[in-house]
């Protein structure tokens, strides 16, 4: 397992993925606090140039921070992960390493739970750095940070990718390609953020509302049990996926 | 099998012990009921054509694909497909190499050597080891830059780290150049010394230089397994080689008018052919000296193995 973790490590570290996923992460720290601050006055200018500069803009806040970074998170961020984390558990089976690693001793769930630790745990390193630069630039700027509910909703976030790191592997071992699992993924995140709109018995609690819940955290209201519940599908559902991808991939025929 | 034979081997040690081996992919019948041993020290050839089972044996002696049915028996115990520690004893060269691009030589063989559960110590030991064994230089240099051959050389290396009872290599020269075949050959005879060698091949020139036996696989059916020398000395040939004065070209004429030729054909160094049943080369003689025909030479030939895997593959056809 440990000569495993260090394949794939050395797979995130030669191939610069690691580099790509922090400086991605602070990039788009820094835009958030940046397009935050200065937001009014971009907006003033193109209002200007439109012809419509006796428009008030409300005040920005450190709220518009926060909106911002989840907003570049769980676009920009969220589609690394998914390109990348298909790429990295797709590269040995579609480069044909697969056959140098199971014909030695390697037991196939033990392959895919290091696939899973070093994704999870590049992604959240990448995260909290980037939650710690962003922490910092944000009280530079607005002179304020709330660290324990941005900290809650980083969490909160991070069960979604997990989650969903969980289904891209289910993905990739029953397609064995990058663009199906891809279009598949990226669907379900949209049919998941989508349906949050449903405010109706089951419905509240699934794990799209992770998404929306960092910021009505920081908003103030912290609604402990449909938290409590999204986590628990969140994380039901990603042991699903992964004792799934297991099975499936137990049978699977390499040549 | 075709009035072929079987040789005793009940001295030996049986390390590898296929029963009853069969795999179907949809359709086709991958393999059918191959069962086969191979024993202690010994290089064993896996001859056949591309598509005739060579490479679904081997994946599925290594657990990569899944049996049909049938057993597999390594050093006396039963394999199980999800039991994976039987591998520690195993060195596996595939046909063609693929591994991380983006290692060097180094650090590729540190990882193989701890897959197979090698202390730091010994892996460093061993790495030095095999390195020197295969000739790899450049060791440094990412493996995305290497040739077929220093690939090739890689994979070898990595199989040998753990100093494996069997070695299995699969089609191992098949897209190396002559001088990498011959260095990859020589490693063969160098290794068989101290180790038990699975060779699969469909170069039956290489196979005849290696391996002690030999076993037949055509569609998924082993035809036949025997020792290799016994095999190719055995068999009787009905084919003649002669070689006219080159000079005179009437010769030539009136070889060729001669009834008995089965197979006749022409070639660089003079004439191969088979005669038929009812001719023997005593009328073939007498009927070049009524013709006042000269021989410069005229010799039987023998068999080689692509004789012999020509004549059986054809039987299975029939």
């Amino acid at each position: 397992m440990k000569t495993l973790l260090r394949y794939d490590f050395l797979y995130m570290k030669k191939t610069s993925k690691i580099l790509v996923f922090v400086i991605l992460g602070i990039f788009l720290s820094g835009l958030s606090v940046l397009t935050a601050r200065y937001m009014n006055e971009l907006l003033a200018l193109a209002f200007a140039q439109e012809g419509m500069g006796d428009i008030t803009l409300p005040e920005v806040t450190v709220m518009d921070a926060y909106v911002q970074f989840y907003s570049n998170f769980q676009q920009i961020f969220f589609f690394a992960i998914i390109f990348i984390g298909i790429a990295f558990i797709n590269q040995d089976m579609n480069k044909g390493y697969d056959i140098w690693l199971f014909s030695r001793p390697v037991k196939r769930y033990q392959y895919l739970l290091s696939k899973t630790i070093i994704l999870n745990s590049l992604v959240f390193a990448s995260l909290l750095i980037s939650a710690v630069f962003f922490g910092y630039y944000t009280f530079i700027v607005f002179e304020t940070f709330d660290i324990l509910r941005f900290g809650l909703g980083l969490l909160l976030f991070m069960v979604f990718i997990k989650m969903f790191i969980q289904l891209l592997m289910l993905l990739v071992v029953i397609f064995e390609q990058i663009l199906l699992p891809a279009v598949i993924a990226i669907t379900v995140f949209f049919i998941l953020t989508g349906i949050t709109v449903i405010e109706w018995a089951i419905f509240k609690y699934l794990p799209g509302h992770l998404l929306s819940f960092p910021l009505t955290v920081m908003e103030g209201d912290i609604l402990w049990k449909p938290i409590i519940y999204a986590v628990l599908i969140a994380t039901i559902l990603g042991f699903i996926f992964h004792i799934f991808a297991v099975k499936v991939f137990e049978k699977k025929q390499l040549s | 099998m075709g009035g072929w034979f079987i040789l005793s081997q009940a001295e030996k040690t049986k390390l590898l012990q296929i029963n009853n081996l069969s795999k179907q992919f949809k359709e086709v019948r991958a393999l059918d009921n191959v069962s086969l041993t191979i024993y202690e020290n010994e290089v064993y050839g896996f001859i056949g054509k591309n598509g005739a089972g060579k490479t679904t044996t081997i994946s599925i002696i290594l657990a990569l694909l899944k049996k049909d049915q049938g057993e597999i028996i390594y050093d006396g115990k039963p394999l199980e497909y999800r039991d994976v520690s039987y591998k520690k004893t195993i060195g596996f060269v595939p046909d063609v190499p693929s591994f991380p691009t983006y290692l060097n030589a180094k650090e590729f063989l540190e990882l193989s050597a701890q897959l197979v559960g090698l202390s730091k110590e010994q892996s460093i030991k061993r790495i030095k080891e095999t390195l020197e064994f295969v000739k790899l230089e450049h060791v440094n240099h990412k493996i995305g830059a290497y040739s077929r051959g220093m690939k090739q050389r890689l994979a070898i290396a990595s199989a040998l780290l753990h100093d494996p009872k069997i070695l299995i290599m699969d089609e191992p020269t098949s897209a190396l150049d002559p001088i990498g075949r011959k260095d990859v050959l020589d490693m063969i005879l160098k290794l068989k010394e101290t180790m038990t060698i699975f060779y699969s091949t469909h170069i039956l020139e290489d196979a005849e230089k290696v391996c002690d036996r030999i076993g037949l696989i055509d569609k998924g059916k082993l035809l036949v397994e025997a020792n290799t020398d016994e095999l190719l000395n055995s068999i009787d040939t009905d084919r003649f080689m002669i070689a006219l004065d080159l000079t005179d070209k009437a010769s030539e004429e009136v070889l060729v008018q001669f009834d008995g030729f089965k197979v006749f054909t022409q070639l660089k160094q003079g004439f191969a052919f088979e005669l038929k049943k009812s001719f023997n080369q005593h009328d073939l003689f007498t009927f070049l000296k009524d013709k006042n025909v000269s021989v410069k030479a005229f010799k039987k030939q023998t068999k080689s193995l692509e004789d012999i895997f020509m004549e059986v593959t054809h039987e299975n056809v029939a």
